[in-house]
């Protein structure tokens, strides 16, 4: 019920792994990659806040997370108290949960997948999802130039037929200079806005620049809104996939 | 013997549609899982696994020919699975089924209340619940993303389009289930052209599911498949068969007793009456025997006529109701669905020849036995008070 | 009363002919009036099932708890309501619900979570006593977990097992904690047996975070006032709350009640038929077995009336004997099948369907209408078959009545 890792892979995986980027080279493809990219890395260990907002509850947690490519993560919570030592791993195609206070390790069945993920906006879709955008959608660019005061690309990215996304259309603007993703609107098959996810307060990290908060908010809960916001994070770091064990997430 | 006759009817007409409902409700159930019978891997009941699978459907299908009576043959993939679109996501049934042979059988493939039906040619097609559909928010041309895993256990994801939505009537089926083409199926999970869950049978006529049973597990030993019959599939409804079963055969012989008591008073009626006439015979040397095994004949006379006039009497009325039905769904404003499968509320009655020839025994039998103690009545006759007597 | 002194002689003169006439008389009456309180007893168990099962006669929610199930939509100020309740001497009980996951290790699945009072429980419905193996959830919280049928099965659960249950509180935050496997219920209904676990309310509380609230309030006064009245009786107080029936709850039960009944009025007529045709038979024959005597009465001066008058009054007689004789016996073989009802395990061990559940027990329900109605019926339908030989006996040329065999 609780399946963190993958959409959290998504998250943490504000890096660039590839190192050099084509900023020169406007295609929308290019882009897309890019804005892929920042969301996997070869390793990665970093902290972060979840902050999430609903009409019955505002709840703030503080997590770390190592990742490894994109079939290995753990995260593990550190707060608030209650869930302290909440841990999730995700190993290959297998994600399992480590409860602390009852000291036990459940596996998630893949029909158990639906609901929101730790009481947040995000959805199982995120979570699941490998497949870079490039290879599910046909894209382009639908706009060059300046919208609210800063220089814009905005794609447009239209599912292929045989693509397992459910939805209808992606937005996904970046900044003109240097292709970091401001925000991306997603609508259902309806074309209507289902939600929105925004990038924003670019700082340094390690050594690249990177949207350290990201938003997102659904189209139809006005006032709602989930909140990941990064502390640190370092990138290429020693891992093995021996550390992705379930002996690691019962630490 | 119009009473044995008019009881022998009612018995005849309540037995009848009583077996009509049960055949119905068997008939709808069986349709909605495999068959009258299913064969799966031995280890599939206790622990249900996609990668617990029936290694050939085409053997089963070779082994099938020859044996009487199979109406069709059902191929089913099952898997549980989560089925996404924009609106949400949700656990979910997803059933692999043979479109064409569906078409015919499915209680889904009969209530389809948008769009269409699968077909076997779809290359991404399914039909979804109703509640599901509502709770996703789906209709006929939206996508649906199903995630399960295959049988390596790897988790796999694929593009649906929805073809139709249907509505059983079932809860459980209206509001978890999923149905695809075969094929469709097997690319997802990774089963090969050959391999499925399950393999069903449907009977024309379930009472020979014991026999055919026998015979299809000695054809098929030795090729890991296991053979269930329905009442091991779906023990409920089995219970609910023969508690009802039960509850009508104690109405029934109620009725039958009645008349049983009504045959002994008659006969035993015209016995007394007839005494002079019976003094008179045994006076003039009749004997004893003879006169009792008249009787006797007599009461099995009447006996026969008024059984036979029951069950043709019954049998006609119930005939005509096996052609044309009680129709009761005005009675059930929501459907009638038993042990969670939903019947068609039209009850047609089911005349058998077990039936007659059980219920005319039965009868017969009864009116025989009764007439034993009038027959033996009528050779004790006081001989010389009863010929004095007036 | 002259009249009944001769048909009582009559009655006795030919003692054989008249016992049979009564024995096939009071044996109908018995079977007529065994057979009603029998299927008026199946009648009541199948609903007293529904009512007193689960369901309960009436329920309060949340106005747009039903709708949706939000985990949020708790019945607003039950103060009053179980006031109102307690005061009119009808039990209640307060409920919770909520979604999640629940893990034997190797199994999981989704399961709906029943926070209960098992105090009020038992006083308002018999689940407590519909186990199927273990025992039901004890007053204090222990952790305990009662697992529907099928879902104990899926989970590879039995008594004792340890289950990891986890599940989204209202804060958002992830509830979890260990449950013991304290009994396993007897098949109730589909959807319960799929998925509900039942836990002690304390344990719901704190597992998903909502103290002191309810999503349900069941109200069961056992029978002792109509469905309607309780709900009307409740709506004084219970504001913008929903309060509907069981008959509103699962229409569909309610339907197939409604149908067994009628097939149960079906049957009785069918054996009324078949009684009345019985008594109509014997006293056919009886009469007219006595061709040859009312022959002679009339040849030597008897009216015509004089005839009917005697044989109805006769038919009176044997009417008014083996109603009552056929009434008491069958009213005691009725109470008898009340205290020690028929066991049809042998069949089944009890089952449901559309959400009745018929026990393997079968016991009778004596009405005063059940006793009555064929006591005076019977004895209608012995004078009136009576009537139809009395008068063609009455109109009998003499000389032919005297020679009839």
């Amino acid at each position: 019920m609780r399946h963190y890792s993958y959409l959290l892979l998504i998250i943490i995986f504000m890096l660039p792994c590839t190192g050099a980027s084509a900023k020169d080279d406007n295609k929308s493809e290019h882009i897309l990659n890019h804005v892929d990219d920042l969301f996997r890395g070869n390793s990665s260990h970093g902290t972060f806040t979840m902050k999430v907002t609903t009409s019955h509850y505002t709840r703030e947690m503080a997590m770390e997370a190592w990742t490894m490519g994109k079939d290995f993560s753990l995260i593990r919570i550190h707060e608030p108290q209650k869930e302290k030592g909440t841990a999730t791993l995700k190993a290959q195609n297998n994600i399992w949960n480590y409860l602390p206070k009852v000291r036990r390790v459940i596996k998630i069945p893949s029909s158990m997948m639906g609901g929101s993920w730790m009481g947040s906006h995000f959805t199982n879709d995120d979570l699941i999802k490998e497949n870079r955008m490039a290879d599910d959608f046909t894209n382009s660019i639908s706009f060059k130039g300046a919208r609210d005061g800063t220089d814009i690309i905005e794609l447009t990215l239209i599912p292929k037929p045989e693509a397992a996304v459910v939805w209808g259309k992606i937005l996904v603007v970046v900044r003109a200079g240097d292709w970091i993703p401001l925000y991306m609107d997603y609508y259902d098959e309806d074309m209507s806005k289902t939600r929105t996810m925004t990038f924003s307060d670019i700082k340094m990290f390690d050594d690249r620049a990177l949207p350290a908060a990201l938003r997102i908010i659904p189209a139809d809960k006005p006032g709602e809104y989930t909140e990941i916001i990064y502390k640190d994070i370092r990138f290429n770091i020693d891992l093995d996939e021996g550390f992705f064990t379930l002996r690691n997430l019962k630490r | 013997m119009s009473s044995i006759a008019i009881g022998t009817a009612i018995a005849v007409f309540f037995i009848s549609m009583a077996d009509g409902m049960y055949k119905k409700i068997v008939d709808s159930a069986v349709k909605m899982n495999a068959g009258h019978m299913t064969i799966q891997d031995p280890d599939y009941g206790s622990a249900p696994s996609i990668d617990l699978y029936v290694p050939s459907v085409e053997a089963i299908k070779k082994a099938v020919d020859g044996i009487e009576g199979i109406a069709l043959v059902k191929t089913l993939i099952i898997c549980r699975a989560m089925v996404a679109t924009a609106g949400g996501s949700t656990g979910a049934a997803m059933i692999g089924v043979d479109a064409d042979v569906e078409k015919t059988v499915s209680p889904i493939a009969d209530h389809i209340v948008s769009g269409r039906y699968i077909r076997n040619h779809d290359e991404r097609g399914v039909v979804v619940g109703i509640n599901l559909a509502k709770r996703l928010k789906i209709e006929p041309g939206n996508k649906l993303v199903v995630t399960t895993n295959d049988t390596g256990g790897v988790m796999v994801s694929e593009m649906l389009r929805v073809t139709g939505i249907f509505s059983s009537g079932m809860e459980e089926a209206d509001g978890y289930l999923v149905q695809v083409p075969l094929d469709v199926a097997r690319r997802i999970v990774r089963l090969g052209p050959d391999m499925s869950t399950q393999v069903g049978l449907i009977l024309k006529d379930p009472e020979r599911t014991d026999s055919v049973i026998k015979e299809m597990e000695t054809r098929l030993s030795g090729q890991g498949v296991a053979v269930l019959a329905w009442q091991e599939i779906m023990p409920d409804l089995a219970s609910f068969i023969a508690v009802d079963k039960g509850s009508n055969y104690v109405f029934q012989g109620i009725i039958i007793f009645l008349i049983g008591f009504t045959i002994l008073n008659t006969i035993l009626m015209s016995v007394l009456e007839r005494s002079r006439e019976f003094a008179t015979l045994l006076a003039i040397g009749t004997s004893p025997g003879l006169l009792r095994l008249q009787v006797l004949i007599e009461s099995v006379f009447i006996g026969i006529i008024g059984t036979g006039l029951g069950l043709i009497i019954g049998g006609g009325i119930s005939y005509y109701f096996q052609i044309y039905g009680i129709d009761m769904s005005s009675l059930f404003t929501e459907g009638l669905t038993i042990t969670g499968f939903a019947v068609d509320p039209v009850i047609r009655n089911y005349l058998s020849i077990g039936l007659f020839i059980w219920l005319g025994s039965v009868v017969l039998g009864m009116t025989m036995l009764i007439g034993i103690y009038p027959a033996w009545k009528s050779s004790r006759i006081n001989i010389p008070d009863t010929l004095r007597s007036r | 009363m002259r009249i009944i002194k001769t048909a009582w002689r009559n009655i006795w003169r030919n003692s054989r002919r008249t016992s049979i006439t009564l024995t096939a008389m009071i044996l109908s009456m018995v079977v007529l009036i065994l057979t009603y309180s029998l299927m008026r007893g199946m009648m009541i168990q199948m609903e007293a099932s529904v009512t007193n099962l689960i369901v309960g006669e009436v329920q309060i929610h949340h106005h747009e708890y039903l709708e949706d199930r939000s985990l949020y939509d708790t019945v607003e100020d039950p103060k009053p309501i179980i006031e109102a309740a307690r005061s009119a001497d009808i039990a209640s009980a307060g409920r919770s619900f909520g979604y999640g996951l629940i893990s034997s290790g190797t199994k999981s699945a989704g399961a709906q979570f029943w926070g209960v009072f098992p105090r009020q429980e038992r006083e308002v419905d018999d689940l407590a006593r519909n186990m199927l193996k273990g025992e039901f959830l004890s007053e204090e919280p222990g952790m305990n977990v009662v697992l529907g049928r099928k879902l104990a099965r899926t989970l590879n659960a039995d008594i004792g097992s340890e289950l990891v249950v986890v599940v989204q509180a209202s804060d958002g935050s992830i509830g979890n904690d260990l449950f013991y496997v304290s009994g396993i219920l007897k098949g109730v209904g589909e959807g319960i047996d799929r998925s509900v676990a039942l836990i002690h309310y304390a344990d719901f509380e704190s597992l998903f975070v909502l103290p002191g609230l309810f999503h349900e309030i069941v109200l069961n006064s056992k029978g002792k006032i109509e469905a309607e009245t309780m709900a009307d009786i409740i709506r004084r107080v219970s504001g913008n709350n929903e309060v509907k029936t069981w008959r509103q709850i699962m229409p569909g039960v309610s339907d197939m009640l409604a149908t067994y009944g009628g097939a149960i009025i079906l049957f009785e007529l069918i054996f009324f038929l078949a009684a009345g045709l019985g008594v109509l038979n014997t006293m056919l024959m009886a009469t007219y077995e006595r061709i040859p005597e009312f022959g002679l009465i009339k040849a030597i001066g008897a009216s015509p009336w004089r005839i009917i008058r005697e044989i109805t009054a006769e038919a009176f007689i044997l009417g008014f004997i083996s109603s009552i004789a056929g009434g008491i016996i069958g009213t005691l073989l009725s109470f008898y099948f009340m205290y020690f009802p028929i066991d049809l395990s042998g069949f089944a061990e009890g089952f449901n369907t559309s959400g009745i559940v018929i026990s393997a027990s079968w016991r009778a329900a004596l009405s005063p209408a059940g006793i009555f109605i064929p006591i005076v019926a019977m004895w209608a339908i012995s004078v009136l078959s009576a009537l139809y030989p009395a008068i063609k006996a009455a109109r009998l040329d003499p000389a032919r009545a005297l020679n009839h065999v």
